[in-house]
């Protein structure tokens, strides 16, 4: 919970649409479930670190890419040659984790690179109303601020000997949770309160529809991601039949 | 402008047996007051005198968002406040608060200006030239596009100052802008203030520091117990001596009149010792300390601006950092561990401080032979004894604050470090928080106060050390010489 990097970011090289973002994300959990074709999968994983990359994630993406094809290597090359016990427990480390990455990764260009501003301007766009959109933004606003507060409580954790440790969940559990949550909620439900109180007396909840600065547009990339999800999710269901 | 016409409000509270109650010791009563277009009030009084409860009234949150019972009238520009709905009041009056932590709705700048013409629903193309506009004005430029949350206090002041520009109000309403900022931001502050006055906005502070509004401010109300005590115009109210303000419980308004205790000079022997001390996040080096004493029984302040590496220095002073070199106790070098058990650090907010469900046994938490007569003794000695079955949450900051440095005396910690204990403090606060820590002193080894409190200085401490970039620029005792330094290096 150290590193809350949700809803900022920096610029990317060429700019993506927060709905095509998320239709990547969509086409990434068809290559968990459906794929059966390594060189497609692989292929479009290769794409998905690309758009990472562009997305100034170049480390994350370097790491994902590494990992992704070692353990595919690892997966064809030793698996095939066990069986047994052995082979299920390699399994299911090696090759349930690869399936997984292309999934992270879209994830993570998808909260990683997208501001607040920009998933409310992208809602709007979809034609959602307010009530959806104000409890979203608040929530994302809330994620650095818990972080600040989980720190808060840890130092004091530690002034008053209050272990948090595996030890400690394990042997009492609910005394433990209790010395977390209880001074979260007290810290928590004053901010939110304090939070309220600014955003009415600055107009949100009026009657006034409410208009949205950031404006966002599908770019030459954006037509490119949507087409290579679209073929690629009518290609793995094809597939797959 | 603004008229109050016999306006009286009591905050609504349900009591136990789940009704309604109104206290009448909490809010405002008989309150006549009119406020002129263009002019800057300031509002001032102890904690608790109902200077914020009147600002809330200017807004709209009394009654809209406060509920209670609302008597007479306020009037802005011949329309009632009371029935007319917040969201059109926000069209005219903009609000800056409290904590910058708490009164932003996004995660980066741009968006925090964009955010009140939003919801008035102002063309998109008219709020880029109205962000542009607050932009020049308030001298933003440099902060546009930024993560709120790397933003120091002060700038955040200056955006939410900016945002609420932003929406074209007559009137500004600030609720103690100033508590948590440190000398250079409150001159930032200042110069938004000045800003806004020569453009004809109505400005209204309610503020306990007041020395940074003297040059600014037109009049001066004093409110006491929910009532406006008197008014004073500027030269009338810059003429009151210090006593006469310390008697009506203010502040300074003139940190040049201050002047210190006298030094008790005695045989002090080096208890912590700090040795080539350094940490760095990142490539970033915070703190470089070459050597620095911690006397025993000593109270020091540590001062700086933001940034200077103040927390960080406690930090490791607490153990809570990973720091390079090391840190002696009458001459044994400490781990971690070690010094995080012989310390604890009172936090601005005490919320994340308390584990329990009441104070005695908060104070009890994770001790090993309990000792019921010490926690008597404590809970007497800081004024906690009515409360002792209570929990800590149903109780006021100051006595969270309180009750936290007790758990810390009944743990027979070495080392206390206060983190800006008097921020937002009024004067006979201050006072008391001051007797508390020179009280508690003799149960420790040695005490810091991290601060930008010039008043809690003079009252309070024997030594100031200064940082400056992570590197101790300064380290002098609070006598004749020290206070002319200390002015020095509040005032410029």
């Amino acid at each position: 919970m150290e590193n809350f990097n949700f809803g900022y970011t920096n610029s990317p090289y060429l700019w993506m649409d927060p709905r095509s973002k998320a239709l990547l994300f969509l086409a990434a959990n068809f290559a968990l479930w459906g794929g059966t074709n390594y060189f497609a999968s692989n292929l479009f994983f290769v794409f998905i670190v690309l758009l990472l990359i562009n997305g100034k994630q170049t480390r994350m993406a370097m790491t994902a890419f590494v990992i992704y094809f070692a353990f595919l290597a690892i997966d064809v090359v030793l698996i095939s040659k066990l069986s047994g016990t052995v082979s299920i427990l390699l399994l299911t480390i090696f090759r349930v984790t690869r399936l997984y990455m292309p999934v992270i990764c879209a994830a993570i260009l998808l909260i990683r690179t997208t501001t607040v501003s920009e998933f409310v301007a992208a809602f709007k766009r979809m034609g959602l109303s307010d009530k959806i959109i104000i409890p979203f933004s608040v929530m994302f606003r809330f994620f650095p601020t818990l972080g600040e507060e989980w720190r808060n409580i840890r130092n004091a954790m530690r002034f008053r000997g209050i272990r948090f440790d595996w030890q400690s969940i394990m042997l009492s559990p609910i005394k433990t949770l209790e010395y977390v949550i209880v001074p979260l909620l007290m810290s928590t439900v004053k901010i939110s309160g304090d939070l309220s109180a600014a955003s009415i007396s600055r107009g949100l909840g009026g009657p006034k529809e409410r208009t949205c600065f950031k404006q966002i547009r599908f770019g030459i990339l954006d037509y490119g991601v949507v087409i290579l999800s679209s073929i690629f999710m009518i290609f793995t269901i094809l597939d797959g039949m | 402008m603004i008229k109050f016409i016999n306006a009286s409000f009591m905050y609504e509270e349900i009591s136990e047996v789940g009704e309604k109650e109104y206290r009448a010791a909490t809010g405002i009563k008989n309150i006549n007051l009119h406020i002129k277009e263009g002019e800057c009030l300031v509002l001032c009084g102890v904690s608790g005198c109902g200077k914020t409860s009147l600002s809330r009234m200017i807004n709209g949150l009394i009654p809209h968002f406060y509920h209670g019972s609302l008597e007479g009238e306020v009037l802005s520009k011949e329309v009632n406040m009371s029935q007319q709905a917040i969201a059109k009041t926000a069209e005219k009056v903009g609000s800056v608060f409290q904590n910058p932590r708490t009164q932003f709705f996004n995660v980066d700048t741009t968006s925090e200006l964009a955010f009140g013409c939003e919801n008035l629903g102002v063309a998109v193309n008219e709020i880029g030239s109205r962000i542009e506009e607050a932009v020049e004005k308030l001298n933003l430029k440099h902060l546009m596009d930024r993560s709120i949350f790397e933003l120091s206090g002060g700038e955040k002041q200056r955006i939410a100052c900016g945002s609420v520009y932003a929406t074209h109000p007559d009137v500004f309403v600030m609720d103690e802008p100033s508590s948590s900022l440190d000398k250079s931001s409150i001159i930032q502050l200042k110069g938004v203030i000045e800003t806004l006055k020569k453009m004809g906005k109505t400005v209204i502070i309610a503020e306990h520091r007041l020395h940074y509004l003297r040059d600014v401010a037109d009049r001066f109300v004093y409110m006491q117990e929910g009532e406006i005590k008197s008014v004073y115009d500027r030269e009338d109210f810059l003429k009151l001596s210090l006593d006469a303000l310390t008697s009506k419980g203010l502040r300074t308004l003139d940190l040049n009149s201050l002047k210190a205790l006298p030094v008790i000079h005695h045989e002090r022997k080096p208890s912590i010792c700090i040795k080539h001390l350094s940490f760095s996040r990142g490539k970033r080096e915070i703190l470089n300390i070459e050597s620095l004493a911690l006397f025993q029984h000593e109270i020091v302040a540590l001062i700086g601006d933001n940034g200077a590496g103040k927390t960080t220095l406690a930090h490791c002073l607490c153990g809570l950092e990973k720091f390079k070199g090391m840190i002696e106790i009458d001459g044994k070098v400490q781990k971690n561990k070690e010094l995080t058990a012989r310390s604890f650090m009172v936090m601005q907010d005490v919320n994340t401080q308390l584990f329990t469900e009441s104070v005695a046994e908060e104070l009890l938490l994770n001790i090993e032979k309990p000792d019921k007569e010490k926690v008597d003794k404590l809970l007497k000695a800081l004024n906690l004894e009515a409360h002792r079955e209570r929990h800590p949450m149903a109780l006021s900051g100051g006595q969270k604050q309180r009750v936290a440095i007790a758990s810390a005396m009944m743990a027979g910690k070495d080392i206390l470090i206060y983190d800006e204990p008097t921020s937002g403090l009024d004067w006979d606060n201050m006072n008391r928080m001051s007797e508390l820590i020179r009280d508690t002193e003799k149960n420790t080894l040695c005490t810091m106060i991290i601060t930008h409190d010039p008043e809690l200085i003079f009252k309070t401490c024997d030594r100031v050390i200064h940082l400056k970039d992570g590197q101790v620029f300064d380290s002098y005792p609070v006598d004749a010489e020290g206070v002319e330094k200390i002015k020095k290096y509040f005032i410029e």
